[in-house]
């Protein structure tokens, strides 16, 4: 019966969606109270901006297996596998709302706090009458992006739950996709994906945007008119609900470098440095104090795992195995990422360049991208399957789709965000062709381009927790020949939580490092030499 | 102002016989299609530019000045009528017309130096060598020698306005467009330049014949102009075409220069 699918996929909709829900509001309270500290108290900003930085780039996916584990020994049951969605959902929504909260308590202009200061407020009426306020219309903006951000992180973890012996969710519209597609049950998947993309669009056009609208009223520092009207602001800010830009409004900040341009158009900078002999000692006492904090824990989980009967032994050969897995999947990542450059930079420019291809090529892949890569994976799956390294070419392509998005909207942004007048000048000068793209369009597109190859990567790595092993109830659909995702489903089925520690720790040191080694320099480096200044 | 009227009519006539001018924009409008509206921004246009001649256009604020000069330029088609350049119908944007723009365009990720020569290897043709002297001498004459490694970003405002300058004189136009050229500098910088690019425009060594600046700074036209347009509310339509006749340098202090200043102020309000 048609009729009762639907009102099946709706009801599991609402289930979805209500963890997604529950998930806001907990990432909304927290970055209150995070980002206020972390504005208006010097030692908490020194340990929560760096912590913050740290948990938006390593894959949240990969801590799910942990997180599971740990919510349902404490809540057996349904309890503590929802728990742990919600959990997870929260993880990936609040750092970009917690920064938004920083930057706009920092923003907060002077004679406002020098109000609350003669009239003596405390830090409730402080919060209150300030703080909240102030910061409501940059939370209802980053929560947009949060709920795209959500949105992959719900199907990804519903379709991982099932994936398990235990730890299944039991309705969700995550699990209907994975679940139809394993029984061969194509019809009824396109209806799970076709109402789940309508209950996108809806909420977008309806809760969220209203939302955002209503919270505009509560600016402090009105913006000009002429700019919120602006077609590239509003690219911006489509651009932004498509989760892409986590990193324009995080990255550039708590790195202490230079907001991308397009940007400063509308923000005001933190006017209140913290002063600089001061910031050193208490930068020189948080690192003192994360060092002791980091050998108590890494005593803690030794101690622990010696306690459980585990020898060094078994942990080195864990180890090696774990980092041969990491090595698969590094090298994954970025063939996957190449192919993703080599196809969206051409295609952002090409789209970016050529207004009429903008203005229906933009609707199009608004509506496309608005699909988590990881609920196309199990007609991908099929489609291969008989092909040779199907389950590479799987993983390959549910990666690329997961990650070509970030290149291609930030491209885009990158290029609309260049005044008219240089690509005026660059007619007059008359360049055509290939002496176009190289002096003008790449140039114009790679800070933007390098900005979207960080998230992109990010992605990639989160999309590869789910791409590289794909089970329902058990059975294997598609799996590559090794690689983290592998490593992290067998040690969530076997309660391996050695391994599982293991896998996620070295991933996250081997991504933060790239991070910091690679792609903080190349930032710097095109926001230096290619951003446009006025 | 008898004399104002008699420039003009001289102008008109001049404007009619067709080979002794540069610049001939004939009867050019321009409308924007907005959805199924259409939003007419220029009514009708005519005016001629004749060798050595400075004309600056002024009018209320989006009365559609640069769109006129974009029109000017190739970059813009008109809605109906002609831009024509030595007698060529301009269809799109060609060597013999460029642009100084008020925010300077200058491409960020290219030094002064490649600024300059990347219109000149395109446009020109010239051999990377032949491009390389070129700039060097233009640059020099703008005053901004030693800074051709320099960014744009490194440089003041004033600066990346010259840069802005070598980069239009290097490619040796017949006719230069300058879209409020100092707007976007402070005042003391702005009449540092304004001193000198008449000379370096319209001076004896310069190729450029015609020089077409947008500007709603009176005291800025008066000390530059040979003529000025004075347009209308959109649809902009020539309210006023009339001749500065001043000897050059030309003095601020003059009644003369204040009558002209007085005169277009009554024609803007």
């Amino acid at each position: 019966m048609v009729g009762e699918l639907i009102v099946k996929l709706l009801v599991d909709t609402a289930y979805s969606w209500i963890r997604m829900s529950l998930a806001l509001v907990l990432s909304i309270i927290f970055s209150w109270v995070v980002g206020v500290a972390a504005a208006r108290n010097r030692m908490a900003n020194l340990v929560i901006i760096p912590v913050l930085d740290v948990a938006q780039s390593v894959p949240m996916l990969g801590f799910f297996p942990v997180v599971l584990v740990v919510f349902v020994a404490f809540f057996p049951g349904w309890i503590g596998i929802n728990l742990a969605v919600i959990f997870l959902i929260f993880t990936s929504m609040s750092w970009n709302i917690a920064f938004a909260v920083y930057e706009a308590v920092l923003s907060i202009p002077q004679e406002y706090l020098d109000l609350a200061s003669m009239e003596k407020w405390g830090l409730w009426r402080r919060m209150t009458e300030l703080y909240i306020p102030a910061s409501w219309s940059k939370v209802a903006f980053n929560s947009v992006v949060s709920w795209s951000v959500g949105l992959f992180y719900l199907i990804s973890s519903e379709i991982f739950a099932l994936g398990t012996k235990n730890y299944q969710v039991a309705n969700g519209i995550g699990v209907d996709i994975a679940s139809f597609s394993s029984q061969g049950l194509w019809n009824a998947y396109a209806a799970a994906i076709g109402v789940f993309i309508f209950v996108v669009i809806l909420t977008r056009f309806f809760f969220l945007g209203p939302f955002s609208a209503w919270s505009e009223k509560f600016k402090l520092i009105e913006e000009p008119r002429a700019i919120r009207k602006d077609p590239i602001y509003r690219f911006y800010s489509w651009i932004n609900t498509r989760a892409a830009s986590k990193v324009f409004s995080v990255l550039s900040r708590p790195m202490s470098l230079r907001p991308t341009p397009a940007l400063t158009v509308n923000q005001t900078r933190p006017r209140r440095a913290a002063k600089p002999r001061q910031t050193k000692f208490l930068k020189i006492a948080a690192a003192l104090i994360g060092v002791v904090a980091l050998v108590l824990i890494v005593l803690e989980i030794f101690h622990a795992l010696f306690a459980a009967g585990i020898s060094l032994t078994t942990l080195v050969n864990k180890m090696s195995v774990v980092l041969v897995g990491l090595a698969y999947s590094f090298v994954r990542v970025w063939y996957v990422y190449v192919i993703s450059v080599a196809v969206g930079l051409p295609l952002g420019i090409a789209i970016a360049s050529h207004s009429k291809l903008y203005q229906s090529g933009s609707t199009i892949l608004q509506i496309i991208s608005a699909i988590p890569a990881v609920a196309l994976l199990p007609p991908i799956a099929i489609l291969v399957a008989t092909l040779p390294f199907s389950g590479e070419l799987t993983a390959a392509i549910v990666i690329f789709l997961g990650t070509i998005w970030y290149i291609i909207f930030n491209v885009i942004a990158g290029i609309r965000s260049i005044p008219s007048e240089i690509f005026e000048v660059s007619k007059l000068m008359g360049l055509k062709g290939w002496a176009y793209w190289k002096n003008v369009l790449i140039p114009a597109a790679l800070p933007s381009f390098v900005t979207g190859s960080i998230t992109g990567v990010g992605a990639a790595w989160n999309t590869l927790m789910v791409a590289e092993y794909f089970a329902v109830n058990e059975k294997v659909i598609t799996r590559v020949g090794n690689g983290v995702g592998v490593l992290l489903n067998v040690a969530t089925n076997t309660g391996d939580l050695a391994l599982m520690g293991l896998t996620i720790f070295s991933m996250s040191a081997l991504i933060v490092s790239v991070n910091l080694l690679f792609w903080r320099r190349m930032y710097k480096y095109t926001t230096k030499r290619f951003a446009y200044r006025r | 102002m008898k004399m104002a009227v008699d420039n003009e009519r001289k102008v008109n006539v001049q404007g009619t016989v067709a080979s002794s001018s540069l610049l001939n924009v004939d009867d050019v409008s321009l409308s924007y299609k907005l959805g199924k509206e259409s939003l007419k921004v220029i009514d009708v246009i005519t005016f001629a530019a004749k060798k050595n001649e400075f004309v600056a256009i002024t009018g209320p604020s989006g009365c559609g000045k640069s769109s006129l000069l974009r029109v000017i330029s190739g970059l813009q088609q008109p809605s109906s009528g002609t831009v024509k350049v030595k007698d060529i119908v301009v269809d799109g944007p060609t060597n013999e017309v460029f642009m100084i723009f008020q925010n300077f365009a200058l491409l960020p990720w290219k030094n002064v130096l490649e600024n300059v020569e990347i219109p000149l290897v395109s446009i020109g043709r010239q051999t990377p060598n032949d491009a390389r002297t070129k700039a060097l001498k233009v640059i020099q004459e703008v005053g901004l020698k030693g800074f051709e490694k320099a960014y744009p970003g490194e440089l003041s405002g004033g600066m990346k306005q010259r840069a802005g300058v070598a980069r239009a004189l290097a490619v040796e136009p017949e006719i230069l467009l300058m879209d409020e050229p100092f707007n976007a500098l402070d005042g003391l910088t702005a009449e540092h330049l304004r001193g000198e690019i008449y000379s370096l425009l319209i001076g004896t060594e310069s190729p450029i014949n015609v020089v077409v600046m947008v500007s709603h700074n009176v005291d800025e036209i008066v000390e530059l102009a040979d003529r000025v347009l004075v347009l209308s509310n959109r649809p902009a339509k020539v309210l006023e075409d009339m001749g500065i006749d001043m000897a050059r340098p030309r003095d601020k202090g003059s009644q003369r220069f204040h009558q002209y200043v007085d005169k277009i102020y009554s024609l803007l309000t």
